[in-house]
C-alpha cells in the first residue's frame, strides 16, 4: 500500500519535471522568429531617418553622416537598427542564427503547454490521493499535517464529478532566503517567547 | 463546491496552536522574570526553573514547527476559497 511519504515523493518529484519543462528553451522556429521581430523592430526604428537621408539624394543630397555614430566615450550606441535596415532584417536575424546552430531543440508553445498540462493533472491527482490518505488517517485516529503548499483544490473541493475551479494565480515564488547575519548576543528564536508573535 | 466545513476546522485548529504558543510564550516570558528583549541565562534562579524554561522552548520550537506550516495553508484556502466564491 501506498504510503503519504511515497505520494510526497512522486508529487514533489512531478514538480521538479514541471518546472524543468517551464525552464526548458523555446523552439528553433519559435526562436529564430523572435530573433527575426527583433530585426524587424529595430529597422522600423531607424526607418524615418534613413528614408529622410535617401530622399535627399533624389534632390542632390549625400549620404555623407548616415552611417556616422557620435558618441562620448562613456556612452552606449546601438548599430542593430542601422545594420537591420541597411541589410535587411531578414538577413541580419539568418545572419545572427547562424551561431545558434548547434543550440538543441526546444518545446514549441503549444508542446509546453501540452506538457504543462499534463504535469499539473497528474500533480492534482497525487494531490487528491493524498488528501484522501490524510482524511482517512484523521479519521482512523492518526492524524497527519498537511504540507504548507497543499493544493487548495485538493483540500477543499469535494465534488469529485465535477472539474474544481483553476487557481486564480500562480502562488508568488519565495523571496531567496538571505544568508542569516552574525548576531553577536542570544537571539529569542522565537516571536511568540518575545510575545510579538502576530 | 468547496468543502468549507474542512476548511473551518483547519481555521479553528490554527487558530488553537497559535492561542497555545501565545500561552506558552506568556509562560515563558514569566519564567525568564524580564522582557526577551534583556533575556539573559542569568535571571533564572534554580536549575529546576533553568530546566522547566528549557523543556518550554523545546515545546515551543516543536509547536511553531506544527502552526507555521498550517498557517501557510489555512491562508492559502482561504484565498482560493474567497477566489471561488467571489
Amino acid at each position: 500500500m501506498i504510503t503519504v511519504t511515497q505520494l510526497r515523493d512522486e508529487i514533489a518529484a512531478l514538480k521538479v519535471r514541471r518546472t524543468a519543462v517551464l525552464d526548458s528553451p523555446i523552439s528553433k522556429a519559435e526562436r529564430d522568429a523572435a530573433v527575426l521581430a527583433w530585426c524587424v523592430d529595430q529597422s522600423a526604428a531607424i526607418h524615418d531617418n534613413v528614408h529622410h537621408f535617401v530622399a535627399g539624394v533624389a534632390y542632390g543630397g549625400s549620404l555623407a553622416g548616415l552611417l556616422q555614430v557620435r558618441a562620448a566615450q562613456t556612452s552606449v550606441v546601438d548599430l542593430a537598427p542601422f545594420l537591420a535596415h541597411v541589410i535587411g532584417p531578414d538577413v541580419l536575424a539568418r545572419s545572427l542564427c547562424k551561431h545558434f546552430a548547434d543550440t538543441p531543440e526546444g518545446l514549441s508553445a503549444a508542446e509546453r503547454a501540452e506538457q504543462l498540462a499534463a504535469a499539473d493533472e497528474a500533480i492534482l491527482d497525487l494531490e487528491l490521493a493524498e488528501e484522501k490518505f490524510i482524511v482517512a488517517s484523521e479519521i482512523a485516529g492518526a492524524p497527519i499535517a498537511r504540507r504548507a503548499d497543499a493544493d487548495p483544490r485538493a483540500v477543499l473541493w469535494i465534488d469529485p464529478d465535477d472539474e474544481p475551479p483553476a487557481i486564480d494565480a500562480a502562488p508568488p515564488r519565495p523571496a531567496p532566503a538571505e544568508p542569516e547575519k552574525p548576531r553577536r548576543s542570544r537571539v529569542v528564536p522565537s516571536s511568540y517567547m518575545a510575545g510579538s508573535a502576530p | 463546491m468547496i468543502d468549507f466545513a474542512k476548511l473551518a476546522r483547519l481555521q479553528m485548529a490554527f487558530t488553537e496552536k497559535n492561542a497555545a504558543l501565545r500561552g506558552m510564550g506568556e509562560e515563558y516570558r514569566r519564567l525568564i522574570g524580564h522582557t526577551a528583549r534583556s533575556e539573559s541565562p542569568g535571571y533564572v534562579q534554580s536549575d529546576a526553573e533553568f530546566q522547566r524554561v528549557h523543556a518550554l522552548k523545546k515545546r515551543i520550537a516543536e509547536l511553531e514547527l506544527e502552526t507555521a506550516p498550517l498557517g501557510q495553508l489555512v491562508a492559502s484556502l482561504e484565498r482560493y476559497a474567497s477566489g471561488v466564491a467571489a
